[in-house]
């Protein structure tokens, strides 16, 4: 990094000549270099509000979600509705709430399941030679030819909607990237040397596979596991706000969308609120996610 | 570079290949029988299981042969520019494709332009004004832009610009052959709300590419030689900062394509994304399969031509 000015180039100087008694800590430098920039404070602080909306939701309701009210269809949003109702009386500002729950927890059960089998994939592609590698890596690629939102649509519209199916759909679309950054990284990792000694001690080829070189691939998934949460809510909105999602009456930030564009005119509120947070969260997760590369790739520091 | 190139298609054809194995397996190996869904739509209610009349329907798509002979036979028609024929729609597949495509092209290609020139243009400005205001500005609206829904920010705009100031209409395609101008003004949002992620992705790498390349030896060389400011950001910051925006080319079609999914639904357009939509939603499958598979092989097509452009520009790439 010759020649380069950032903050990295000092920060590593100040290191070695004035504190030369503390022992250097990875985790400090990560975690001060992560609170160094506001995006991705801003970031977590999204995300953290809207774990706590999850959890606390049903206290924080002042409605039932799905109670319908007919005598207060279509309110504006006032002292009683924060928000509004919608056509058939119900809360947005509940419906709101309610929706972060199944936003979250489609997003973390997917990026789970598809970071477990993605994860798996992905080290048996790079440790096989031959047929089976072959094999994984080119329905990869076939599997990453499809836009995100065309695949999951495609299963979810074949499987019918509903949550089991729309998390079918999105985990499959999130595995090919998982497999091929696994893969990619294990392939880069096992070039060297340190790889090489183990292998020359003796080291079985499992150990050096979960000693070596899965702790190596930890930065990028992370990473890539922060930004798919946001990816799945937001792929998930698309689905329902398209028809084929969740299955009402259950609160969906997407449908909830589709359903106030009717009343656009009106009640603006009914689809701008919901858009809303479904941005405010993917921002979150994007950001964080942001601020978590710059922080654990080694790569990037001073430059960014 | 000859030999790059051949690698290059070859490898693409084979993920056309494997594309076409996994939309023929998803349609086939999911739940749902299509022919079941087909007698029920054409209201045989009360002879819903007769056996004969399965039989003879599926002898007519050609479903009463093994898998893997479906398949071929799928392909070869394919070949033929037999596609099948719409359940719902009566008429030949090839035909409503062949209607639809050109409109998802044509918004498709000014889409792909437009988040090219204003996406590199921000990204740009971000980086050769690094930590000004301006540069602030436009990297928190790049990040708005890569993490607003497509829905949602098409939705602000028809109540903006359609209902509140009534400056343009919020649904409906004309030709542009027929009225150029009613026509410009009917794309005009959906064309900016489609290319409005791969805008700001390109903006976003756009200006981490130029610091990068600020950074580097022979930029330094630059200035010290006394080159003008102006040679130095063209010919020497431009030009290698943006070859990485090359590669992300290949995800620009593939938004765009899926964003056509969404976007063409919400602005009533006749184009590929809402004949894929409605055909899913109505279970008309010989349409879902064709579309699918047309929009995936364009993209992957658009790869190839990536890939190619990429190893030429930048002549590491090849030997790897």
């Amino acid at each position: 990094m010759v020649g380069s000015s950032g903050p990295g180039a000092p920060l590593r100087d100040t290191t070695v000549s004035d504190v030369p008694l503390r022992k250097y800590s990875e985790f400090k430098r990560t975690v001060s270099v992560f609170f160094g920039r506001p995006l991705p404070v801003v970031g977590l602080i999204i995300i953290f509000i809207f774990i706590i909306i999850t959890i606390f939701g049903p206290w924080m309701a002042p409605y039932d979600p799905i109670e319908m009210d007919v005598m207060n269809s279509l309110v504006h949003p006032s002292s009683t509705h924060l928000l509004g109702t919608d056509e058939i009386g119900r809360d947005t500002l509940s419906r709101l709430i309610f929706g972060a729950r199944t936003s979250l927890f489609i997003g973390i059960v997917v990026i789970t399941i598809s970071t477990s089998i993605g994860i798996f994939l992905g080290l048996v592609a790079a440790n096989s030679t031959g047929a089976l590698h072959h094999i994984i890596m080119r329905i990869t690629d076939g599997l990453m030819a499809f836009p995100s939102i065309i695949l999951a649509l495609l299963i979810a519209g074949l499987l019918g909607g509903g949550l089991q199916n729309v998390i079918i759909a999105l985990t499959v679309g999130m595995i090919a990237p998982v497999i091929r950054i696994t893969s990619g990284t294990a392939m880069s990792i096992r070039e060297n040397e340190y790889v090489m000694a183990a292998r020359a001690m003796g080291v079985s080829n499992l150990n050096i596979m979960l000693t070596e070189i899965l702790p190596n691939c930890f930065a990028p998934i992370l990473v890539m596991m922060t930004m798919g949460i946001g990816a799945t809510i937001l792929a998930e909105a698309g689905l329902s706000f398209l028809g084929v999602g969740i299955t009402p009456p259950t609160p969906v930030w997407g449908r909830m969308v589709n359903d106030g564009y009717r009343y656009l005119l009106t009640n603006p509120e009914l689809s701008m609120a919901p858009g809303l947070a479904v941005m405010l969260v993917v921002f979150g997760f994007n950001m964080m996610g942001d601020g978590l590369r710059d922080a654990l790739d080694p790569r990037l520091r001073g430059v960014i | 570079m000859v030999g790059y190139i051949i690698r290059r298609v070859f490898m693409g054809l084979i993920v056309i290949i494997i594309v076409t194995i996994l939309v023929f397996l998803l349609i086939r190996l999911l739940p749902g029988d299509p022919l079941l869904m087909y007698l029920t739509q054409q209201q045989f209610r009360d002879t819903l299981y007769d056996p004969a009349q399965l039989a003879e329907l599926q002898a007519r798509f050609g479903l009463d042969v093994p898998l893997p002979m479906q398949y071929i036979n799928w392909i070869a028609d394919m070949f033929r520019g037999d596609f099948g024929e719409s359940i719902n729609l009566q008429k030949p597949v090839s035909k409503l494709i062949g209607e639809r495509m050109p409109v998802t092209l044509h918004l498709s290609i000014i889409g792909a332009i437009f988040a090219t020139v204003v996406g590199i243009g921000f990204g740009i400005i971000c980086a050769l004004r690094r930590g000004t205001w301006l540069d602030t500005v436009l990297t928190f609206l790049a990040n708005i832009g890569i993490t607003i829904p497509s829905f949602w920010a098409a939705i602000l705009l028809i109540y903006l610009f359609g209902l509140k100031l009534g400056w343009l209409p919020i649904a409906g395609y004309t030709s542009p052959f027929d009225d150029f101008w009613l026509n410009t003004r009917q794309i005009i949002l959906p064309i900016f709300c489609l290319s409005l992620f791969g805008l700001a992705s390109n903006a976003r790498l756009t200006r981490s590419c130029m610091l990068e390349v600020v950074a580097q030896d022979y930029i330094r060389t630059a200035w010290a030689k006394g080159l003008k400011e102006r040679v130095i950001v063209l010919r020497h910051t431009i030009k290698n900062g943006l070859i990485p925006l090359i590669a992300n080319m290949g995800f620009l079609v593939a938004g765009l394509f899926g964003g056509s999914v969404i976007i063409e639904t919400l602005f009533n357009i006749p184009g590929v994304g809402r004949l894929l939509t409605t055909a899913l939603l109505g279970q008309d499958y010989m349409i879902v399969q064709a579309s699918t598979l047309m929009m995936v092989a364009l993209i992957t097509f658009a790869n190839i031509a990536v890939d190619i452009s990429y190893g030429w520009l930048d002549p590491r790439i090849r030997y790897d």
